[in-house]
C-alpha cells in the first residue's frame, strides 16, 4: 500500500518553510547555513516522493545531494574567511556596503 | 544626388570641426555658408520650375533588403523650403559662435545638429527619419547642458527627457504601421511611400483595428506637438530657450521647432484625415489655446529670451490651427490648400524671423551686458542700426504686411476660417496681444529714455551687421514675393490635397 | 543509451574548457605570473569559440542523447556566453594577486556550465549547469579577500542557495505535474495547480540569479562590492545564464499555461522596470546605480518572456525571443564595459560625483563611456537602441500596447540618470582628492565595448540573422 502523496508533501513544504524561517531570521551564519540544508534536504524529500515509475527525479535528488554538499563546503569556507576578516559571522550585520 | 553629397559633407564637417581645434571656428563658417549656398543652388535647380508636388531626387540604398532598411532619401517642395531655412539657420548660429567663448567641441555640436535636421529634411524610411530626430536632440541637450546659463543642469536634462519621451511614441507608431502593413501585405517594410500610401488606402485602415489605427496617430501627433511645441506639452521651452546659450537658442528657436511643423505637414498630411472630427477639433482647440495662452504668458516675461521664446510657440499655434483645418474645411480643395499652405509658409518664415530676432538680442547682450527688458532702455539712441533690426525682427513677428510674418498668418486666418467659424475670435484675441507685446517691448527696450546705468554703448557693424541685414532682407523679400517658397509648398500640398 | 562518435565532437569545446581548467590549477604549484594564467585561459576561450562556430557551420544541428539539441539557439548562447567570460579575462588581471590560478580555473569551469545551459533541454542537466555557474560565481565574487568583497560574496552565497532550495522545490511540482524533466516535445500537464506552483517556485529561483524585483537586493550589494570585473561577470555572463534557462523553461516548459506565464511576467516586468529605475534616480553611488540599471535591464529582457506568452507561436513571439537574443549580445558590451569603466576611479565604492572631470582629463575615455551610457539609455547610434527597438517592436506586432507604453515611459525615466552621469563627467571639475588611473589596461576595454556598441547599431541585418534561431528554443532544430 502507497503512501498518500499529499503526506510527504505536506512535511516538505513543512520542511521548507522552517528552512526559510531560519535562514531569514538567524544572524549567525553557521545557522543560517544549516537552515539552508534543511531546505535543501526538504525539496529533496518532495522529489523522491513524486518519483513513481521513472527514475528521473531520484537521480535528479543524488545530484541535489551532491552538490549541497558542494555548496556548504563553499559556504562554510566564505564563513571562515569572513570570520577571519570580521571577527564574527553575523551576516547581516556585516555593513561595508551601505546603500 | 546633390542633396545626399550635401549631407554627407555636413557630416564630415562635424567631424573635421572637432579635429581642427583652434581652426573649427572659421571652418565650420565657411563650411556652414557653403552648405548654405549649395542647397540653395540645389534648389533653384530643381526647384524654381517643373515641379509638381512630390518628392524628387528619390534615391534609395538597399542595406537590408529583406526587412525593408532603406537609406533613402527624397525632397519635397516643403522638405526644401525648410532645407534653406536650416542652411540659414545654421550660418547664422554658426557666425555668431565667438571662437573664444566656445572649444571646437561647440562648432562639432552645430554641425552634428545641422547634418542631422538636413537627414531629417530628406529621409524617406521610417527607421533612418527616428534616428534623426533623435540624434538632433543629443547635441544640442549638449549646447545647452554644456554651455548653458546657471540653471543649465536641470534645464538640458528636462529638455532632453521631454522630447525623447515623445520622439518613442512616435516610435511606438511607426513599428504599429510596419507590423500591422506586414499582416496585410506580408512586406516587411520602412519606406515611407509604401506605409503612408497604405495608410491612406481605404481598405488597410478599414482592416486596422480601431485601437491600432489611433494609437499609431496619437504616436504621431504627440511627438509633433511637443516639438511644436503645443499648449499642455510645452513645459521644457522656455527654459531651454532661456537657459541655452545664443548661438543653441538660435538653433532651437530656427530650426528645431520647424521639425514639429515638418513632422505634421511633411509626414502625416497625407492620412491626417483619419484622425476623425473630434481628434481635429481638440487639434484646433490646441492651437487656438497656444496662440491665446502663450501670447498672455509671453506679455508677463521680463527676459527677452523667454518672451520670445513664447511668441515663438504663439506662431507654432498658427501651425497647428493651419493643420487641424486643412482637414475640417467644409468646402474643400480650395481652403485646404491655401490654409496647408499657409501653415507651411509660416514654419519655414518662422525660423528666419526667429533667427533675426534672437540674434539681435545676442548683439544687445553683448553690448549692454543684459537682455531683459526692465534693465535696457533707450538703446536707440546709442545702437540705431541694431535696435531697427531688432525692431524689424519683432514686426515680423507680429506679422506686419509686407514682411514675412504676414502671409503665413493671414493665409491661416482667411482660410481657417470656414472651418472654425467664430472661433476664430481665441486667434484675433491673441494677435491682439502678441502685437501690443511685441511694441511694448520694442517701445521699453529700444526707444524712450536711455537708461544710464548702462553707460556707453556702441552699434554693432562690419560682419553683424551685414549678416543681420541679409536676414532682414530675406524677410522682406518673403514678404513681398511670398511665391519663392509659396510655389513649391504649393505645388506639394496641392499634390496631396 | 548509445553514445556515437559523431556526437563527440560537440562537446570537444567544452572539453578544451574544462583541460584547460585543470591545466592552470596545475601550473597554480609553479607560482607563475598572473597573466601566464589569464593567457591560457584565453586561449582555450579562443579555440572553444572557434571550434563552436566550425560545428555550427559544417555539422548539421544535431540531438544528441535526450536532452542536449545542438541547435542554432544553443550555439548563439554558446558563443556569447564565451564572449562573456572572455571580456573580463584581461581586465580581471588588475584586481587579482595571489593565487590568480584559481580564478581563471573557475572562470573557465563557470563557462563550461554556461556552455552546457545554452545547449540542455533537460530541466536535470539545465540545473545542474545552473548550478556549475553558481557556486563558480560564488567562488569568483569572494576571491579578492577584502571585507567588501567577502560580505558581498556572503550575501551573494547565501540568497543564491535559497534560490536553489526554490528551483528543487520547483522542479519537483514540475515533475508531479507533468511526469517528465525533458523539455523537448509536447508537454503534458496532468495537474493545473501544482504547475502553476512550480511556476512561481521555478520564477523564484531563476529570478533570483537574474535580479528581478523583488529578488533584486542581493544584486546591489553585490555589483556595489564585488571588484569591478566580477561586477561585470555577474552582471552580464551569469544573468544571461539565468535568462537562458528561463527562455527555456516558462517558453518551452510551459506551453500549456501560455496566460499565466504572461501575466505573471508583465507585471513582474513592470514592477521590475519601474522599480529599478526610480530607484536608480535618486542614487548617489555609482556603481550601484549600475546596479539598478542592470536590475532594470532585466526587466526589459523578461518582457520576451511576456510577449510570448501573449502571443505564442506568433511572429511577434518568434521577434521577441530574437529581440532578447540581439539584447543579450548587446547587454554583454554596454553593462560590462560600464563596470570595467569603473576601473578607472580609484575607489573602491565610487559615487557620482567622483567622476567628475573626466571629460577633461581624457576626453576619449568619456566619450566613449558616454557611448556606453546613451546605449544603455537607448539612444540611435549604439546597439542598444537596436536592440530596444525591436523589443519594442515585438511588443508592439504581439498588441501589447499598454506594456510597451510602459516598457517606453521607463526608458525616459532611464535617461534622467544616464545622463546625470554624463553631466558629472563633462560639466563638473574633479574633486581635488579624486584621481583617475588612466592606464592603457583600463582604458582598452573601455574604448573596445564602446567601439563594439556602435558597430552593432550599423549591424542592422544581424537581428534577421537570427530570428531563425529564435524557434530553437522549444528544442527544434
Amino acid at each position: 500500500m502507497s503512501m498518500p502523496l499529499i503526506i510527504p508533501q505536506t512535511v516538505a513544504l513543512l520542511l521548507f518553510c522552517i528552512g526559510l524561517y531560519g535562514v531569514m531570521s538567524s544572524k549567525v551564519g553557521i545557522k543560517m547555513l544549516i537552515s539552508l540544508e534543511i531546505m535543501i534536504n526538504s525539496a529533496v524529500l518532495n522529489l523522491i516522493s513524486v518519483a513513481r515509475s521513472l527514475p528521473d527525479p531520484i537521480v535528479l535528488a543524488l545530484f541535489v545531494i551532491a552538490i549541497a554538499a558542494i555548496e556548504s563546503v563553499v559556504g562554510f569556507s566564505l564563513l571562515v574567511a569572513v570570520y577571519r576578516k570580521f571577527g564574527k559571522v553575523d551576516i547581516p550585520l556585516l555593513s561595508e556596503i551601505k546603500g | 544626388m546633390i542633396i545626399l553629397g550635401i549631407f554627407i559633407w555636413v557630416l564630415l564637417s562635424a567631424l573635421i570641426a572637432i579635429i581642427l581645434k583652434d581652426k573649427s571656428s572659421i571652418f565650420t563658417k565657411v563650411s556652414s555658408i557653403l552648405t548654405l549656398i549649395a542647397i540653395i543652388l540645389y534648389s533653384v535647380l530643381r526647384f524654381s520650375s517643373g515641379y509638381a508636388g512630390g518628392f524628387i531626387s528619390q534615391t534609395n540604398i538597399a542595406l537590408s533588403k529583406s526587412v525593408g532598411i532603406y537609406f533613402s532619401i527624397g525632397v519635397s517642395g516643403f522638405a526644401d523650403a525648410l532645407l534653406i531655412l536650416t542652411g540659414i539657420i545654421f550660418a547664422a548660429a554658426a557666425f555668431v559662435t565667438d571662437r573664444k567663448l566656445y572649444p571646437s567641441s561647440m562648432f562639432m555640436m552645430i554641425m552634428l545638429t545641422e547634418a542631422g535636421m538636413i537627414g531629417l529634411l530628406i529621409s524617406r524610411n521610417f527607421l533612418f527619419f527616428y534616428v534623426f530626430w533623435e540624434l538632433v536632440l543629443v547635441p544640442v541637450y549638449f549646447i545647452i547642458g554644456k554651455f548653458g546659463g546657471p540653471r543649465k543642469d536641470g534645464v538640458s536634462l528636462k529638455f532632453f527627457v521631454y522630447t525623447h519621451i515623445a520622439s518613442i511614441f512616435m516610435l511606438l507608431s511607426i513599428f504599429a504601421l510596419y507590423s500591422y502593413y506586414d499582416l496585410q501585405y506580408k512586406v516587411l517594410t520602412f519606406q515611407m511611400s509604401e506605409l503612408l500610401q497604405a495608410m491612406q488606402n481605404a481598405t488597410f485602415t478599414s482592416a486596422l483595428p480601431e485601437i491600432a489605427k489611433y494609437f499609431i496617430l496619437f504616436g504621431f501627433v504627440f511627438a509633433f506637438l511637443v516639438k511644436l511645441p503645443s499648449f499642455p506639452v510645452h513645459a521644457w521651452l522656455a527654459d531651454s530657450y532661456e537657459q541655452a546659450p545664443y548661438p543653441g537658442t538660435i538653433i532651437l528657436a530656427g530650426a528645431l521647432s520647424a521639425m514639429g511643423g515638418y513632422g505634421l505637414f511633411g509626414i502625416i498630411f497625407p492620412f491626417g484625415g483619419l484622425i476623425g472630427t473630434a481628434g481635429l477639433d481638440i487639434l484646433v482647440g490646441l492651437g487656438l489655446v497656444s496662440i491665446a495662452y502663450f501670447a498672455l504668458t509671453a506679455m508677463f516675461q521680463q527676459s527677452m529670451k523667454r518672451m520670445m521664446a513664447y511668441a515663438s510657440a504663439a506662431s507654432m499655434g498658427f501651425v497647428t490651427l493651419a493643420f487641424a483645418s486643412a482637414f475640417l474645411d467644409p468646402l474643400k480643395s480650395e481652403n485646404a490648400l491655401i490654409v496647408a499652405s499657409g501653415g507651411m509658409f509660416q514654419i519655414a518664415t518662422h525660423g528666419i524671423i526667429m533667427l533675426l530676432v534672437f540674434a539681435s538680442i545676442y548683439y544687445i547682450m553683448l553690448k549692454t551686458g543684459s537682455d531683459r527688458i526692465p534693465s535696457l532702455g533707450g538703446i536707440y539712441r546709442d545702437a540705431p542700426f541694431l535696435s531697427t533690426l531688432l525692431l524689424g525682427g519683432l514686426l515680423a513677428s507680429l506679422g506686419l504686411p509686407g514682411l514675412a510674418g504676414f502671409v503665413g498668418e493671414f493665409s491661416i486666418i482667411v482660410g481657417s476660417f470656414p472651418a472654425i467659424g467664430y472661433w476664430i475670435f481665441f486667434l484675433v484675441f491673441g494677435m491682439l496681444i502678441t502685437a501690443s507685446y511685441h511694441i511694448w517691448a520694442a517701445q521699453k527696450a529700444l526707444y524712450g529714455p536711455y537708461n544710464e546705468k548702462l553707460g556707453k554703448i556702441s552699434d554693432i557693424g562690419g560682419a553683424p551687421l551685414a549678416m543681420l541685414l541679409l536676414v532682414f532682407v530675406t524677410i522682406l523679400i518673403l514678404g513681398v514675393f511670398p511665391v519663392l517658397f509659396f510655389g513649391p509648398i504649393q505645388a506639394y500640398a496641392g499634390g496631396i490635397i | 543509451m548509445t553514445f556515437d562518435t559523431n556526437q563527440l565532437a560537440f562537446y570537444y569545446p567544452m572539453l578544451v574548457l574544462g583541460a584547460a581548467g585543470f591545466i592552470i590549477l596545475a601550473l597554480g604549484i609553479k607560482r607563475l605570473r598572473s597573466i601566464v594564467y589569464a593567457t591560457i585561459a584565453m586561449a582555450a576561450f579562443v579555440v572553444a569559440f572557434i571550434l563552436l562556430l566550425m560545428e555550427w557551420y559544417n555539422i548539421l544541428p544535431y540531438v544528441a542523447s535526450e536532452g542536449m539539441v545542438f541547435n542554432g539557439f544553443g550555439f548563439y548562447f554558446a558563443l556569447l556566453f564565451l564572449v562573456a567570460s572572455g571580456f573580463i579575462t584581461y581586465p580581471a588581471l588588475k584586481n587579482i594577486a595571489a593565487r590568480s590560478e584559481i580564478f581563471y580555473a573557475m572562470l573557465l569551469f563557470v563557462s563550461v556550465g554556461m556552455i552546457v545551459a545554452a545547449f540542455s533541454y533537460n530541466l536535470i542537466t539545465l540545473f545542474i549547469s545552473f548550478e556549475a555557474v553558481s557556486i563558480g560565481t560564488y567562488i569568483i565574487a569572494g576571491f579578492h579577500k577584502t571585507k567588501r568583497t567577502l560580505e558581498s560574496a556572503t550575501k551573494y552565497f547565501f540568497t543564491g542557495t535559497v534560490a536553489t532550495a526554490f528551483i528543487i522545490f520547483g522542479l519537483s511540482y514540475f515533475y508531479l505535474s507533468t511526469g517528465t524533466f525533458s523539455l523537448l516535445g509536447h508537454i503534458a500537464v496532468s495537474s493545473t495547480p501544482d504547475m502553476l506552483i512550480a511556476l512561481a517556485f521555478l520564477t523564484i529561483g531563476f529570478g533570483f540569479k537574474m535580479a528581478i524585483f523583488p529578488m533584486h537586493q542581493w544584486a546591489i550589494d553585490t555589483y556595489d562590492g564585488t571588484e569591478n570585473s566580477v561586477s561585470s561577470f555577474l552582471s552580464t555572463g551569469s544573468k544571461l545564464v539565468a535568462f537562458v534557462i528561463m527562455l527555456k523553461v516558462f517558453i518551452a516548459g510551459f506551453a500549456g499555461l501560455d496566460t499565466y506565464v504572461y501575466v505573471f511576467f508583465a507585471i513582474l516586468a513592470v514592477a521590475t522596470m519601474t522599480y529599478a529605475n526610480i530607484s536608480a534616480l535618486s542614487q548617489n553611488n555609482l556603481k550601484r546605480l549600475l546596479a539598478y540599471s542592470s536590475v532594470a535591464q532585466a526587466g526589459y529582457l523578461i518582457l520576451v518572456l511576456a510577449v510570448v506568452g501573449y502571443a505564442p507561436g506568433t511572429q511577434a513571439a518568434d521577434y521577441a525571443i530574437a529581440a532578447g537574443m540581439l539584447y543579450s549580445l548587446v547587454y554583454i558590451f554596454m553593462k560590462g564595459g560600464a563596470f570595467l569603466t569603473m576601473n578607472i576611479i580609484r575607489k573602491d565604492s565610487p559615487s557620482v560625483d567622483d567622476i567628475s572631470g573626466l571629460g577633461r582629463k581624457s576626453p576619449g575615455l568619456a566619450l566613449a563611456f558616454s557611448i556606453i551610457l546613451l546605449s544603455l539609455a537607448g539612444i540611435p547610434l549604439t546597439g542598444g537602441f537596436l536592440a530596444k527597438f525591436f523589443l519594442f517592436l515585438s511588443l508592439v506586432q504581439g498588441g501589447l500596447w499598454w506594456l510597451a507604453v510602459v516598457a517606453i515611459l521607463n526608458s525616459a525615466i532611464s535617461v534622467f540618470y544616464y545622463f546625470r552621469i554624463m553631466m558629472f563627467m563633462y560639466w563638473r571639475d574633479s574633486k581635488e582628492d579624486s584621481s583617475f588611473d588612466l592606464s592603457v589596461s583600463n582604458r582598452i576595454p573601455v574604448y573596445f565595448s564602446a567601439l563594439v556598441v556602435v558597430a552593432l547599431f550599423f549591424t542592422f541585418s544581424l537581428f534577421f540573422t537570427i530570428l531563425p534561431f529564435a524557434g530553437g528554443v522549444f528544442g527544434g532544430l
